[in-house]
This record gives C-alpha cells, structure tokens and sequence, in this order.
C-alpha cells in the first residue's frame, strides 16, 4: 500500500471519524446489564463477536468493495438487513452507512458509484476502499478494527475499564482480527452463517432497560 | 436412508380452505385437514419412521393459496437419531408458499438433534402480498434428560422469508459444538434451548410493525426469568421476530401461545387457536 493509500485508510478506520459511532455500544449495554458482562469476560466475549457479527459485517466488507452494478449494491443492502434482525443492530448499521456516506461525498470528496441511498456502514466501508483504490484485505482488516475499537470504547463507559486495559485488549485481538478477515474473504454472502442469539436479544431488550447511554 | 417428499396444498373455495394431499411418500403422513373455530385448516405432519436418520433427504411444499387459511403442525418433536459413520447429513428442506391473503400457522414441535447427529433444515418461505405468517420454530440442545448437551456434531438451519423476491428475513445458523464455544456470551451463554418466531405480513404499515413490537416486548418483559430470556423486535420490513433462550423447554410454548394470541388478535383480530390442548 502507498503512503497516501495507507493514510487514507487510517483516517477512515478512525474511530474519531465523526460518523457517530461513538453514540452506538451495538447491544454491548443489553449485555452488560442484563447478562453479566463483565471486564475480566471481555477478551472472549470479543473473540465470539469476531467470529460471529464480525464475519458477517466482514463479509460484506468484501462485498461491497466487488460490488459491480447498482442493483448488486441495492441486493447486498436488502440481504444485510435481512440477516440483521435485532432492530437496533439494523439501524445502528444504516445509520452510520448514511452518515459516513455524506462525509466521504461531501466532506472528504470520494467519488462513490453506491452509498447516496441507504447503505450499510460494512458495505459503504468496503466500497470506499474500492474507490480509493485500497488493498481490499486491508480494509477489512482496518474494518474490523475499528468495529472493536469502537465496542471496547463502548465499554470503557460501561465497565471499569481502564485505558490501558483497552489497549491491551485491543492489542490482543489483532490477530484474532486477521483470522476473521481472512475467514471472510474466503465465504460468499449466500454461505455466511451467523450465531449469536443472545447479543441479539439484548439488543431487542435494549429499549426497554430503565437507563440507557447508548442509542441502540 | 429415506428420500421422501411431501406436498400439500390448500386452497379457498367459497369462503372455506379446502386441503389436497398433492403426494405424500413414507415416512410423511398427513390424514386429513380439520377445520378449527379460528377458521384455519388444520394438518397434522407425522413422521412414522419416528424420526430423522443419517441420509435422510426429506422435503415438505406447502402452498397455500389465495385468502386460504391453514394451521400446520406436527405430531411429535423431530428427533435426529445419530448417524452411522459414513451417512450423508440428514436434510429436511421446507418451501412454503402463500398466496395473495393467505395464511400460514406453521407450528413445528422442536427439533431434538441426538448425540453425533448430523443436521441440516432449509425452509424458505415466499409471500405474496396481503400473506399472513406464524411461524416458530424450538431447536433443543439435544436431549437433555439423557445427559446429552449439544452432543451433536452439526446443526444447520438455514431460514429466508421473501415478500416476491425481496428479503424480509434471512436466518442461517450454523452450530458445531464441538469447535465453537456455545456458552459464550457472544452466543448462547448459560441458555440451551433457542425459540424463533416469525409474524409477518405483506403490504403491511411500517408502523404497525413498530406498535406490534412494542407490544410483544411488553409480553417478552413480563414473560423472562432468570431461566428464559424474551425479546421482539421489527425486522426490515414486513414483519417482526420474536426469539427466546431458555435453560429448559418447560415454559416454552405456554410463553409462544401468549405471543401468538397477541399478535393474531393485533393483526388479523382474531383468537388463535391451538393445535393441541397442552399450551
């Protein structure tokens, strides 16, 4: 990857990018208030996550940076959304697709062929590498990355985690990270499966926990 | 090894559902339909193999036509014996197809996969619009009162709901317990038994989907414990999802009753009526 590439890919997969994926803990705030969540149980709640929602968001990662026409792009948007249930999970991820979608258009202008309808963020992420001519296993790397970081950050307001515990923890899953690209780039989105009951039924429940930090 | 095909088929002739057993190849065993007071056909599946082997290749078609109404169940959980060694996986893939005001309750007993079993269920469902869904489906971690706790070796469950092509829900679960850690809490955690239920109709408000699950997590609330774990939430578009992780089946389907009456009487303002008496 070339200096620019690398930078650009850096500053789109940073979790300071204002897209408001910090307003969002994806279910993690349902899980630690109704199921026991915890720090010490962070590390191997992490590694499901990744083997599960991060693999599928990864595959679609993929997807959308091949995406080839807009009625594929419009298909991969209506299948993400059927794979994604939990309402809150859903939104969460068109939500940030739409707002990550006006940045890189007007506020960084990439030029997208996709993303000015409804887009979710895994697919638009995918497709902006695709624009900037980025390594595509990069991206779902830096994809993934920045999902955790995102879910770690999450849980420094939720837990007593410290920064440095934070750091640590995201330190250790990187290569976890790579293991689930890796699994992705090599499964379609017809063969992608998805186990993970439980997060997304915190997710359901969330709306209805008596205080909430999180929109979803 | 069994390769057996069922087709059924209901339609609406002068305000009644009229059922036709298309072809029916053992072990499926289907009777006869009856009407039941909600105004469904009512079919009962049998299985008289007494259950799903290795190899077993079993497909069930279900159309229901235009504004007919039918009621599907079975007589029994559907047990997954284990296989010999070199045995394909079972399969049972299910095609449901409803026509413009129909509807479907598709009831299932649970699906119970014995140690070392080897599993795959397909069911797609294809809506047309103004077609009403129930649908729920109770996959047990295997066969608890024999000490067997995700003892199988693969389950697949593979489920879409399409209004025309477009999907509503798309489920695809594949569990190997003995490569993934199920008590995770990214997954199962300290839960065994996992209860889907689908509801959808066509053509439907999105708001009506938004009120219906405000509803149901009302139900879901009140219904949770510290051994079960509701929740609903609106899908896409079309319809609604209500899931359930218990320890144990006991409070299973008395709790899916309370959802099914709920949502029938706010969709189609009527009761619902069960199959069978032990609700």
């Amino acid at each position: 990857m070339n200096a620019i590439g690398l930078l650009q890919l850096l500053h789109l997969a940073d979790s300071a990018l204002p897209i408001g994926a910090a307003a969002h803990s994806f279910g993690l705030e349902g899980m630690v208030e109704e199921n026991g969540l915890d720090a010490p149980g962070l590390f191997s709640f992490l590694q499901g996550y990744l083997e599960e929602e991060g693999r599928l968001d990864a595959v679609f990662v993929y997807a959308g940076y091949d995406a080839a026409s807009p009625e594929e792009w419009q298909r991969l948007n209506q299948e993400l959304s059927a794979m994604k249930p939990a309402r809150e999970l859903r939104e969460a991820s068109l939500r940030l697709g739409k707002r990550l979608s006006t940045l890189a258009m007007h506020g960084l202008g990439i030029s997208c062929r996709y993303g000015s309808e409804q887009a979710h963020v895994p697919l638009l992420f995918g497709h902006l590498g695709s624009c900037l001519c980025l390594d595509r296993d990069d991206v779902a790397a830096a994809y993934l990355h920045q999902s955790l970081t995102g879910l770690v950050s999450a849980c420094q307001r939720l837990l007593p985690l410290g920064q440095s515990e934070a750091a640590s923890l995201l330190w250790r899953l990187k290569a976890a990270m790579l293991e689930t690209a890796k699994a992705a780039s090599e499964t379609s989105t017809e063969d992608v499966c998805l186990c993970q009951p439980l997060l997304e039924l915190a997710s359901s429940r969330h709306p209805d926990l008596h205080t909430r930090l999180f929109i979803s | 090894m069994m390769r057996a095909r069922l087709h059924l088929e209901f339609s609406a002739v002068a305000g009644e559902t009229q059922f036709r057993c298309v072809q029916q190849e053992p072990p499926w065993k289907v009777v006869r339909a009856f009407p039941n007071p909600s105004g469904e056909s009512l079919v009962h599946l049998n299985n008289v193999s007494g259950g799903v082997f290795g190899g077993d290749d079993m497909s069930l078609r279900i159309d229901v036509g235009a504004e007919a109404r039918a009621q599907i169940t079975s007589t029994g959980s559907t047990r997954v014996y284990r296989p010999r060694a070199h045995a394909a996986d079972a399969l049972l893939s299910t095609e449901i197809h409803l026509g413009e005001d129909a509807l479907l309750e598709y009831l299932p007993d649970s699906v119970i996969p014995f140690r070392d079993a080897r599993f795959e269920q397909r069911t797609d469902v294809h809506l047309a619009p103004g077609a009403t869904l129930f649908w729920w489906e109770i996959l047990a971690p295997g066969r608890m009162a024999a000490g067997e706790l995700f003892a199988y070796e693969s389950l697949r469950v593979r489920a879409s709901i399409r209004n025309q092509e477009r999907p509503i829900f798309i489920d695809r679960m594949s569990i190997n317990p003995r490569e993934t850690r199920l008590s995770s809490l990214a997954r199962f955690g300290k839960y065994r038994y996992l209860t889907s239920f689908m509801i959808c109709r066509t053509n439907e408000n999105a708001k009506i989907w938004i009120a219906l699950e405000q509803k149901l997590r009302e139900i879901a609330q009140q219904r949770s414990d510290v051994d079960t774990y509701w929740g609903a939430t609106a899908l896409a578009a079309d319809g609604l999802l209500v899931r359930g992780l218990s320890a144990s089946s006991l409070a299973i389907m008395e709790d899916l009753f309370c959802f099914w009456t709920s949502a029938k009487s706010f969709l189609c303002g009527r009761a619902a009526t069960a199959p069978r008496r032990t609700y």
